[in-house]
């Protein structure tokens, strides 16, 4: 038996006959809460930037679908990611970010945990003076560890996790590019910026995976990367998005070493379901995640990736900054169909939309996913 | 002559509310190492969990003599 209460035959069918995925989709808090359990619990989903806790020994409090989390970096340098609670009373642990010596202290009784998670002291818990009892396990009492994952500066995490492994949910997009899984670098803050946006997290990940829209709402693009020069991406995985065969920036950044051929003019805009698009191209990389905040309003998080860390330099500055412009400006053409879309998605008449069997094959591989999603 | 135990107190208030846990650590081995001479094994291994804790939220060096010294009490695993 589905688990949503409505039929969603219609969406997952052939794309000649199908239809988008309905309005409640886009505006109804109670499909929004259910997408909590079974679009974002149970798949790998993009979270945060590994290079948003960059030094060792600390902590960043974040608020992902609601949940308070918090990604923590030890003293040697691996990222967890927990959930942000005292195990003692529910306490949010970490209130901003910063600095962690040795152990984080709640700070309501101070139960005290290492940065790996293990519960540390409990003082007074059998009394003034006495930090020990027995019914108080401290091997069971760590903090509640979320499964996570770190690929190409992203950190994904599984909350409920019971999610395949990272390799199995994600092997085709790893398998595609697996050329690009080398080191990668962030240089400089101006490649980092988030956008806020009055729309549902899904049109935006829609938005990004068809090349349909690039002539009217990107017409800079025409000159030198026109509609007939891109092409959908086709994977069994829970993927789509499009490619350029025409890809050569007026900006020269240092390339990728050992890439095959067909990077040499080639680049390619793959979705990782459900909330990621990332970009790949032989001089950088970019990803953009996109955070639910509610069933109307979405943050976006652009981070761009460089080939080598020779970027950083005061030299490369102004370059770094022309692209993180350019890339902002293409991200911010966005926002007004999202928003737009999503203000449409308020109209009783519309039935989810009428796909053009050649140009919309991505965005009908995305709701048909997000529609199995729901029925399963 | 100032009591010192009452200049003790006033410079663990005056700690705490700037928020300087590397002088609680100080502090409250202090008051341990007062409540110890009085006799008073339960209120010194109370400031001695004090400046534990303290000690493990900064780093300081002085957690692991402070967790022994808690743990031979029986007060700490």
């Amino acid at each position: 038996m589905s688990v949503f209460p409505m039929d969603l035959s219609h969406v997952t069918g052939g794309i000649e006959t199908a239809r988008g995925l309905p309005n409640a989709f886009y505006t109804d808090p109670a499909v929004f809460e259910l997408e909590k359990t079974q679009v974002w619990a149970r798949n790998w989903v993009a979270m945060a930037f590994t290079t948003d806790v960059q030094e060792n020994g600390y902590a960043k409090p974040l608020t992902f679908l609601g949940q308070p989390l918090m990604l923590v970096r030890d003293a040697e340098g691996t990222l967890r990611v927990f959930q942000n609670i005292c195990r003692h009373r529910g306490m949010i642990l970490v209130a901003e970010e910063g600095p962690i010596k040795r152990a984080i202290r709640c700070p309501y009784h101070a139960w005290s945990y290492e940065m790996s998670g293990a519960l540390r002291t409990t003082p007074h818990v059998g009394g003034p003076g006495n930090n020990r009892h027995d019914c108080i396990n401290r091997a069971s009492l760590g903090l509640i560890e979320v499964r996570s994952h770190q690929w190409m500066g992203i950190v994904f995490v599984n909350l409920d996790g019971q999610a395949p492994a990272f390799e199995d949910y994600a092997g085709d997009v790893l398998d595609r590019y697996a050329e690009f899984d080398k080191p990668l670098y962030r240089c400089g803050d101006e490649g980092t910026f988030e956008m806020s946006v009055r729309g549902n997290w899904k049109l935006a990940i829609e938005n990004g995976a068809e090349s349909y829209h690039l002539p009217w709402v990107h017409p800079g693009l025409n000159s030198y990367s026109r509609l007939e020069d891109h092409y959908h991406i086709d994977t069994a995985g829970p993927t789509c998005g499009q490619g350029t065969t025409v890809y050569d920036p007026a900006l020269k950044f240092p390339k990728f070493d050992g890439l095959s051929e067909k990077w040499a003019k080639g680049a390619e805009y793959p979705m990782l379901f459900p909330n990621i698009m990332m970009g790949f191209q032989n001089d950088h990389t970019f990803a953009f995640i996109v955070i639910p905040e509610t069933q109307e309003r979405s943050t976006e998080r652009v981070q761009l990736f460089y080939a080598s860390d020779e970027v950083s330099g005061d030299d490369w500055r102004e370059m770094r900054e022309k692209n993180a412009v350019q890339w902002r400006g293409v991200f911010e053409e966005d926002i007004f169909v999202v928003e737009g879309m999503q203000r449409g998605r308020h109209a009783s008449g519309f039935d989810g939309g009428k796909f053009s069997p050649v140009m919309d094959n991505p965005t009908h591989d995305f709701h048909a996913w997000v529609a199995r999603q729901m029925s399963a | 002559m100032t009591d010192p135990r009452a200049a003790l107190d006033a410079a663990l208030l005056d700690a705490h509310d700037r928020s300087d846990q590397c002088a609680l650590v100080g502090l409250y081995a202090r008051a341990a190492d007062l409540a110890e001479a009085a006799g008073d094994r339960d209120a010194m291994c109370f400031y001695l969990t004090q400046a534990y804790v303290f000690a493990l939220e900064v780093g300081s060096e002085d957690a692991d003599a402070l967790h022994a010294k808690l743990k031979a009490e029986g007060r700490e695993e």
